[in-house]
């Protein structure tokens, strides 16, 4: 399953979004009536990589900016900074023929059912249109086309003229599925693709995407807030938070092992049978603005290990074990072990020095 | 509208079942049917051919409704001063005045549509540009626009209908831009700029079917608008040509005689445009409480 060079790069990705001043409103700044428009640092130096035939689960809460580096790994929008490589090209830089089959090997699966279907389009234009357009398939063809990629997702297809609206949530999320094989990507973007759906039907896209990545050996950027959702579907799990990646490991290594105070604040929350007594308490305070990002470590506001240096100095990825990077200042940039076992020498200097 | 979509009703089911579902536009409805058969047929249904000056009879000239004339034709409306049937004569004026109102319409929708939506779609410079170019248009007064132009250009059917485009396209545009950017927005279009589908057709096959709903309401009134801008300029005599005389124009003729008695050549002309341009702007109305999600109960 393991290249040497990585199928995805991402690397050290920004992504600023300022909002657009017309020409008045440009006039008016200049005289001093209106106020610069703020910008929002939605990626903030994104760096990753996703070997072929990897499931990479991305987490973090809404507004970290999962769903702007999928847009950006997508090749959807001008990057401020940084650059995405596949197989070691830049993407952006490709040009005809070539980029037209970048774009087409890159497909993401939406997360609202409803808005990403066109509601005036029956499902044979909808999951055929592309490949007609682009010529992947002959004319007479499509119908045979699409009826094979509906029975692949578990749709009837007896079902080819009907419109979205004719389908339940979780039949319409499958022939967005179908939409997006269509044109044979080897890489799926789920953006929350499951997040819409009711938990017994979640369950069965979920199972549909696992089948279709080993019949189609297909890589997968799965993001999610949902970490017991990741856990199911990824070989590694990436958490962000305000436009950063703080850790990234092996699935079993996070679940086991994580490092970082905000990855262990989040597995606290995933409800579990034998802590039925157990009373939750989100993570404290709110998600600051990424519009006027906190100094240092973004997590220091609300991190309860945070110390003087996180505040003006930011933490960046280091190893902490194969194939497991973190992002914290504490126990040498190893962030902290799991609590439960023995206090490691760094926690204690922190409790000793009143930070606990 | 979502109640309507799991019902899996038909746009035109929709709207059909919302006309009938209230008296005042069915009424208004049937009025819009009658009146555009009618202009259709006029050739057929008109006692007599206005334009024909063989069947007009000079002796005949400003009889009063319902009177018999030389020829033994009973002139249901009475003549006009050429000795012309006024029912004919209006039947054929509604025929010019619908059709000029009628093209003029959907043409301004063509203009307006496609630059509301390139507007919406590439954003940035060019919807500002088309966006201020619009504010300049509505800014203007419609008729003095259009009677600038017709100065300018001079007269005849082509020149009005130019002209009305000219006027009546950035009322489209503004409607369609707003609608558009909400459907640029949605997923489904995300979707197709990543299936690698060009951008005149994400415009064309993509967000344009879902801006029909608006569209086809300022459609309606835009052709009312039209009908009645038409009108104006033809009575001020600056319209459509004396051979092709539409509505306005019947009204401009009589109108010089009114003071004297003979009321009919003004009167019914006018009534005629009033419950035209009336009916199509109710049903018009009807069809934006139909179609519009928020007026709906």
């Amino acid at each position: 399953m393991t290249d040497a060079q990585p199928m995805i790069e991402a690397a050290g990705v920004i992504k600023n979004f300022r909002r657009k001043t017309d020409l008045a409103e440009r006039i008016a700044m200049r005289v001093g009536l209106a106020q610069e428009p703020g910008t929002v640092h939605a990626l903030d130096d994104v760096s990753l990589s996703i070997r072929r035939g990897e499931v990479v689960g991305l987490v973090g809460e809404s507004g970290c900016g999962k769903s702007t580096f999928g847009r950006a790994v997508a090749g959807m929008l001008p990057l401020t900074g940084g650059v995405v490589r596949r197989n070691g090209q830049d993407i952006a830089k490709l040009k005809g023929a070539e980029a037209r089959a970048m774009r087409l090997a890159t497909q993401i699966i939406f997360q609202d059912p409803m808005s990403s279907l066109n509601p005036r389009k029956k499902v044979l234009e909808i999951i055929g249109e592309a490949p007609r357009l682009h010529g992947l398939v002959a004319r007479g063809g499509v119908r045979n086309l699409v009826e094979g990629l509906m029975d692949q997702v578990g749709l009837d297809p007896a079902m080819i003229n009907r419109y979205p609206h004719q389908f339940s949530g979780g039949q319409r999320q499958r022939i967005g599925i179908a939409r997006a094989l269509a044109v044979n990507p080897d890489f799926l973007i789920c953006d929350e693709s499951i997040a819409a759906l009711d938990v017994s039907i979640q369950a069965q896209v979920i199972n549909l995407l696992v089948r279709l990545r080993q019949d189609l050996s297909l890589t997968l950027l799965f993001i999610s807030h949902d970490l017991s959702v990741v856990r199911y579907i990824s070989d590694r799990v990436v958490i962000m938070y305000l436009g950063r990646v703080v850790e990234s490991a092996p699935t079993d290594r996070v679940f086991a092992a994580a490092r970082h105070p905000y990855t262990q604040a989040l597995l606290e929350e995933i409800p579990r049978i034998d802590r039925r007594g157990h009373r939750f308490s989100s993570v404290k305070g709110e998600i600051p603005s990424p519009m006027n990002p906190p100094g240092g470590c973004h997590f220091h506001p609300r991190c309860p290990l945070a110390m003087d240096r996180c505040r003006v100095e930011r933490p960046m990825l280091k190893q902490a074990g194969r194939d497991h990077a973190v992002a914290c200042h504490l126990d040498g940039g190893f962030g902290r072990p799991k609590p439960t076992l023995f206090p490691t020498q760094s926690t204690l200097q922190a409790a000793e020095s009143g930070l606990l | 509208m979502i109640a309507a979509r799991i019902r899996g009703e038909s746009m035109g089911a929709r709207i059909a079942r919302g006309l009938l579902s209230s008296p005042k536009a069915t009424i208004a409805a049937i009025i819009c049917v009658v009146l555009i058969t009618s202009a259709i047929l006029a050739p057929l249904i008109a006692p007599q051919n206005p334009y024909d000056l063989t069947e007009i009879d000079f002796f005949d000239a400003k009889l009063p409704p319902m009177s018999e004339g030389y020829t033994g034709m009973t002139y249901l409306l009475g003549t006009d001063g050429q000795g012309r049937d006024m029912l004919s004569a209006m039947l054929y004026g509604l025929r010019t005045s619908l059709a000029v109102g009628v093209t003029a319409g959907l043409l301004a929708m063509m203009v307006g549509t496609a630059l509301g939506l390139v507007a919406a779609y590439r954003g940035g410079v060019i919807d500002s540009f088309i966006m201020r170019f619009v504010d300049l248009m509505l800014g203007f007064p419609t008729i003095l626009v259009a009677l600038m132009i017709l100065v300018v250009f001079g007269q005849g059917v082509d020149k009005v209908i130019l002209a009305l485009v000219f006027v009546q396209w950035a009322y489209f545009a503004r409607a369609v831009r707003a609608t558009a950017m909400v459907e640029t927005g949605k997923e489904y279009a995300e979707a197709a700029r990543c299936l690698g589908i060009p951008a005149w057709r994400i415009m064309g096959g993509h967000i344009l079917p879902n801006c029909l709903p608006p569209l086809i309401v300022i459609a309606t009134i835009q052709v009312a608008g039209a009908i009645a801008a038409e009108a104006t300029l033809s009575f001020l005599g600056i319209g459509l040509p004396i051979t092709e005389p539409s509505l306005g124009l019947l009204i401009a003729n009589g109108y010089q005689v009114m003071l004297a008695g003979l009321y009919w050549m003004s009167v019914y002309p006018g009534l005629l445009l009033l419950v035209l341009v009336f009916s199509v702007n109710i049903v018009g109305d009807r069809l934006r409480e139909i179609l519009n999600p928020r007026l709906a109960q």
